[in-house]
């Protein structure tokens, strides 16, 4: 990895394209870490092969890229979840294929439905369980608020982010399993270092001005 | 008739040789997070070794507080909660409740008839339905004792009948298709397209999904003989549904009750026999089940045939649905067993109580009995071949 | 064996203590089902007596009702909705006073006949001798109607909540029950958690 002249600086992002070119598919996704411009000058120009990352970086990206969730199916989200990880959506072309049925195996766990207060200690104590770095998806509208049962709900927590922290929300009630991946690859994301950003589509609007006062 | 005693560890099973050992019991917690037990169920067992002493089940890690609900939603809103209550079948359950309320405004001669053309729609959807139900309990059971393969396959015809949900009310889990009076929608023609195929397609899945399990030979070692729920243990415990059925039972609703237009259709209640081993055990359930798919099909095939080419949808109903006083309780065959509705009225827009009589409640209590002196993995098997929901079971 | 054999072999055996039977379908007192109100001490043996002479092998539904209010011809009255102090305790609903009632929804295979046995005791001593030693399944019905209602069986073996949990208060489905806004630690309503920020996020707002 020495190089021995040291050759004029690169720019590193062009030295990223040229390995993304190299080795082809998506490079952007796969390999945008962020790198140390005093690193990147000493890499030899033109030795295509070398890729710079910070340890860090490398880290998040090996993290992200298999993310072990853990078998945790809580309601009728759960059934959803089975969909993703069944024939038509196969949640494992995204890494995070392989449920672990216990906690202390698992990186993400995925709140698939209504939290009650029976249960609401139990899921505690699995997060607790869960080695870090650990994440939590709250799927569907019962882990995000209570859902349908939240007026009368006597026995249903109202989120499950009054229990545990959250990192994404993927509503729906139930959410199809298209949106759980959406979910999973916000977490991405999130896990990559992308900061988090508020689109609000078009329709909101009109849709807001429409409504009556 | 003969009753069973209740008692946890009756004499002569196999857990007594170890007993004389004099080894300790051990407690162990299975679940509520536990990859067997469909959802959020705890089995509390005391175990003698491998041998099962004592199971106590505990439920209520679910409790969704449902019927708290039903008192303050109108009888129209209410349909949206027995969808997640049975959310494998999310339709029968719809349908359960909905000829729950029309049986009450018939009992108070506010009744309405349902058009024919719909009740043909509500056939169609709740015996595919069935079928989606039972697609899940199949590939489960398979992942229970083992066999990774079979749920992929089944998720895979079970995606196929979630399509065509999909198309005619345009959700995939939680409908609502059902209201009362009639059907929401109409089924658009690419979804009758769509059904005629699957009704092509399914009979040669079902022999794959024979050949994979049925009659495979671990499969057949691992459920036969094992988990046995005879005649009067069933009837004892409230039991229904493939699991009555299993125990040799011929007991169907559609038709021994004959709701509906299940008069019009010719098909056959399968019950177990003891093909592998005795009446009644996890395998008779399991291919009861595999029979009943056979039978909704055969009703989906001739519902298509009779159904007139169009008609209407719904009944004429009153906007605000008001009641006075009085009570029905109506029942119907759902995939688990006969899912009832009492619902007391007391003149108003909501329902003054409304009780479910919710199958797998009962179908999972029969597991005290059962379950005391098999093997823990036996266990597992057994409580996988009563296919239970936890949220009907909690509500 | 119609609806008629039935009640009237009821009325020769039991006498004074059934009270009142009345088809739930008015005007058609030849069909099932039917509704037969007993004296809560003869609820066992009149289930006995069904089970064992008249062929009503299976109980289906053990059903508690809360009759708060439902006698005053209701207009559609709502349950209350959950009311908090600033403390975050419930405001306490005003005590009700009606009856509850037990009904227990049998059926006869051999016959096809389905009735209702219902037993209607007072809000302040609910006592009702349990049927779990005629059908086995009562047992866990029963445990649901007194995890509910607070309606206490005699004779049960093992009357626990089975839904709640144990040291749950009060009795959801009673018309003065108000809710609970906490469970031990468990907050049922109120703010989320700080929502966790990803460690680049922390890092830059540190720089």
């Amino acid at each position: 990895m020495a190089a021995e002249t040291r050759g004029p600086r690169r720019n590193p992002e062009e030295a990223f394209n040229a390995v993304g070119d190299h080795i082809g598919g998506d490079r952007e996704q796969l390999l945008s870490f962020g790198t140390d411009e005093d690193l990147a000058s000493v890499v030899q120009p033109g030795s295509d092969l070398v890729i710079l990352a910070q340890v860090q970086s490398l880290f998040r990206w090996a993290q992200l890229s298999s993310i072990w969730p853990m078998t945790f199916g809580l309601a009728c989200c759960a059934i959803e979840m089975m969909s993703a990880a069944g024939t038509r959506y196969d949640l494992d072309r995204f890494g995070a294929g392989a449920m672990r049925a216990t906690p202390r195996q698992s990186d993400l766990m995925i709140v698939s439905g209504t939290v009650t207060a029976k249960m609401a200690t139990r899921v505690k104590r699995l997060y607790d369980q869960m080695p870090d770095p650990k994440w939590v998806i709250a799927m569907g509208s019962c882990a995000i608020g209570g859902g349908p049962y939240f007026k009368h709900g006597y026995h249903v927590v109202k989120g499950v982010d009054m229990m545990i922290p959250v990192d994404v929300y993927v509503p729906g009630c139930p959410p199809r399993p298209e949106v759980l991946l959406e979910g999973l690859m916000r977490l991405q994301d999130k896990i990559r270092g992308k900061k988090g950003r508020l689109v609000r589509p078009k329709w909101i609007d009109d849709y807001i001005t429409r409504i009556p006062d | 008739m003969i009753l069973p005693k209740l008692q946890h560890a009756p004499a002569s099973r196999p857990g007594d040789r170890a007993r004389t050992m004099k080894s300790e019991l051990l407690h162990i917690n299975m679940g509520p997070q536990h990859p067997s037990t469909h959802g959020v169920l705890r089995l509390f067992i005391t175990t003698d070794g491998e041998v099962v002493h004592s199971v106590t089940p505990y439920i209520g890690y679910l409790h969704r507080c449902a019927e708290k609900k039903a008192e303050g939603n109108t009888y129209h809103q209410y349909i949206v909660y027995t969808d997640r209550m049975d959310y494998l079948s999310a339709m029968n359950s719809n349908w359960g409740y909905c000829m729950a309320v029309e049986k009450l405004m018939e009992i108070n001669g506010m009744g309405v008839e349902i058009p024919e053309y719909a009740e043909y729609v509500r056939v169609i959807i709740a015996e595919l339905n069935r079928i989606a139900s039972h697609l899940i309990a199949f590939g489960t059971y398979g992942l229970d004792i083992g066999a990774m393969t079979p749920f992929f396959h089944a998720l895979r015809e079970r995606e196929a009948i979630l399509n065509i949900f999909e198309k005619v009310c345009g959700a995939r889990l939680m409908y609502s298709y059902y209201v009362v009076g009639g059907v929401k929608w109409d089924i658009p023609p690419d979804a009758l397209e769509e059904i005629e195929l699957f009704v092509k397609l399914f009979p040669d899945k079902l022999r794959e999904y024979n050949e994979l399990l049925t009659t495979n030979k671990i499969f057949v070692e691992r459920t036969a003989n094992v988990g046995v729920i005879d005649e009067d243990l069933a009837v004892a415990y409230g039991c229904t549904g493939p699991v009555l059925r299993g125990a040799g039972v011929k007991w169907d609703l559609r038709k021994d009750q004959g709701y509906s237009i299940y008069d019009r259709f010719d098909f056959e209640i399968p019950v177990g026999g003891g093909d592998m081993g005795t009446v009644g055990d996890c395998w008779d359930r399991y291919w009861v089940r595999m029979l009943e798919m056979e039978q909704s099909l055969a009703i989906v095939e001739q519902a298509l045939q009779q159904m007139p080419r169009e008609g209407e949808i719904m009944a004429e109903m009153p906007r605000r649905l008001k009641i006075p006083n009085s009570e029905v309780f109506f029942r119907s065959e759902c995939p688990k067993g006969e899912l009832g509705f009492y619902i007391l009225s007391d003149g108003g827009d909501v329902p003054f109580r409304c009780k479910v009589r919710s199958p797998a409640f009962h179908n999972l209590h029969v597991i005290e009995e059962v379950g005391a002196g098999q093997m823990i993995s036996d266990l597992v098997a057994t409580v996988g071949s009563l296919d239970l929901v936890l949220g009907e079971i909690d509500r | 064996m119609t609806p008629a054999e039935v009640e009237a072999g009821l009325r020769e055996v039991f006498g004074d203590r059934i009270l009142s039977s009345s088809a739930v379908e008015e005007g058609r007192d030849t069909a099932w089902p039917r509704r037969i109100d007993v004296a809560v001490d003869a609820l066992e043996e009149v289930c006995r007596y069904l089970r064992d002479s008249q062929g009503f092998d299976r109980l289906l539904c053990v059903s508690g009702i809360d009759y708060e209010g439902y006698d005053e011809s209701g207009k559609g009255k709502h349950i209350e909705i959950s009311r908090y102090e600033e403390d975050g305790s419930p405001t306490p609903t005003k005590p009700g006073s009606g009856d509850l009632a037990v009904v227990y929804h049998l059926h006869s295979r051999a016959h096809g006949g389905e009735v209702a046995i219902a037993a209607r005791v007072r809000r302040t001593e609910p006592k009702v001798p349990s049927v779990g030693q005629v059908w086995p399944t009562a047992l866990w019905a029963e445990r649901e109607t007194y995890d509910m209602y607070g309606i206490e069986f005699e004779g049960h073996p093992d009357l626990r909540r089975i839904l709640l949990p144990e040291d749950w208060e009060g009795f959801p489905l009673r018309k003065d029950y108000a809710m609970p806004s906490r469970y031990h630690d468990v907050p049922l309503e109120g703010a989320p958690l700080a929502v966790r920020t990803s460690p680049r996020e922390v890092r830059e707002e540190k720089e």
